[in-house]
């Protein structure tokens, strides 16, 4: 059977449909496990910028001491304090992570995924979403969520 | 008799004005004011423009005499997505220091808010929300505790600034330029309104013209982020002889409340490829 020249252009967007998901995925992943430099975990979400929160300047711990609050927040490794609300949550860390798909222990999430079921091991309250478990931190004055490793002794 | 077709027209506009002009009489005449209307605030400009530094100063002095006080503050913060599309937002809280180791902010929220307490010893941080809770040893002062917060556990209040014992040891730093903007009535209070700059921030602040120097608001530019996003804090509601219970500054755990870590210091594995 003759090759059509439209069959070449059916395979691209075939492999589009399944291969853009995918790379969104990756994405909405790696940026899921970023942390530190962007320090958007709470509020903000990835990329997102914000203003430093203080005017500050000046020697912090001391007069001889020529380390400056300001050099350390140049680096935007400040927590955006913002409280999330909705259609803003849709931008905040991770928030998009789906279902099912593998996440990194350490990764940090602002918000769960659906249908978690929570339990207690360890005096800590775990969240299994779909075998993966999360232990809420506070990131800055925020609540996020820390990918962990099921507890010791845990059979799903 | 040709003109009289447009007559109507011509007349239109002016019966309209008329309609306008003169209040309809057969309507009630409107209720006489109880109370005079508001007196306009007049202030006589000073004779000798003041020098923004002295004006500042004169700030960060009265507010280190502050012993105890009490403050609500409403800011708006800049928020530009990785779209470029700027959001504003809004956060409140509500600030009360007892010098030189007490500290409560309660920030209100739709979801319950979160508390930070400091008593001299520890600071604790509660979100009903959740029912969470985190407690760590803070440092002996208000001021070393800010620095911990913001420096250590990356916890920024917006004015800390402000709270500090000696605000003129953080403000008047790496000013580049000064200037008396004028006066201004900010939420009914005549206010000097500042402007400075540093290399990387433009900064403004309100302060009370009178004898209660309070800082009523502030505002940054930050130059050093892209698109050059700014943060406006209202500072409401002044209290400067508030009467606290013996526990205010006490975090007392609720029943069921869950005692959990701060990110940095919790112990999981955490993978190599982490970005720092």
């Amino acid at each position: 059977m003759r090759t059509e020249p439209w069959m070449y252009w059916k395979r691209a967007l075939t492999i589009a449909l399944i291969a853009g998901p995918m790379l969104a995925l990756v994405s909405i992943d790696v940026e899921a496990g970023r942390r530190g430099g962007g320090g958007f975990g709470g509020g903000g979400g990835p990329g997102v910028r914000a203003p430093r929160a203080n005017i500050g300047g000046g020697p912090v711990h001391g007069p001889n001491n020529n380390f400056n609050r300001r050099d350390v927040n140049v680096n935007r490794n400040v927590n955006v304090d913002v409280d999330r609300h909705w259609g803003y949550g849709a931008v905040g860390a991770g928030a998009a992570v789906a279902v099912g798909t593998a996440v990194a222990v350490g990764a940090i999430v602002s918000t769960l995924p659906p249908s978690c079921s929570a339990f207690v091991a360890n005096g800590v309250t775990y969240q299994n979403c779909g075998g993966t478990y999360y232990v809420p931190r506070y990131d800055g004055p925020n609540v996020v969520y820390e990918v962990v490793p099921a507890p010791p002794g845990w059979n799903q | 008799m040709k003109i009289l077709p447009w007559l109507p027209i011509a007349l239109f506009p002016t019966l309209a004005l008329l309609g306008c002009a003169s209040p309809p009489t057969e309507q009630p005449a409107p209720p006489v004011a109880t109370a005079a209307p508001a007196a306009p605030v007049v202030s006589p400009e000073p004779a000798v423009k003041p020098q923004p530094m002295d004006v500042l100063k004169r700030m960060a002095a009265y507010l280190h005499t502050l012993d105890h006080f009490t403050v609500t503050v409403e800011k708006t913060t800049d928020l530009i997505l990785p779209t470029d599309q700027r959001l504003h937002a809004d956060q409140t809280m509500e600030i009360a220091i007892q010098k030189p180791n007490r500290l409560r902010v309660n920030y209100l929220n739709l979801s319950g808010g979160r508390q930070l307490f400091y008593d001299g010893k520890d600071f604790s941080l509660y979100t009903p929300e959740q029912n969470v809770y985190a407690t760590a040893p803070a440092a002996p002062t208000i001021d070393e505790t800010l620095d911990l917060l913001a420096d250590r556990y990356r916890i920024s209040l917006p004015i800390a600034d402000l709270l500090v014992a000696d605000p003129d040891s953080r403000l008047a730093q790496h000013i580049t330029s000064e200037t008396y903007v004028g006066r201004i009535l900010i939420r009914g209070v005549v206010c000097h309104h500042l402007a400075f700059r540093t290399s990387d921030l433009d900064w403004e602040i309100w302060i009370e013209d009178g004898p209660k120097p309070l800082p009523r608001r502030l505002a940054l530019t930050d130059r050093s982020v892209k698109g050059s996003p700014q943060m406006m804090a209202n500072l409401n509601d002044w209290n400067l002889a508030p009467t606290f219970s013996a526990a205010y500054f006490t975090f007392t755990p609720p029943p069921q409340a869950e005692k959990i870590q701060f990110l940095d210091a919790a112990p999981a594995a955490r993978p190599a490829k982490a970005v720092k």
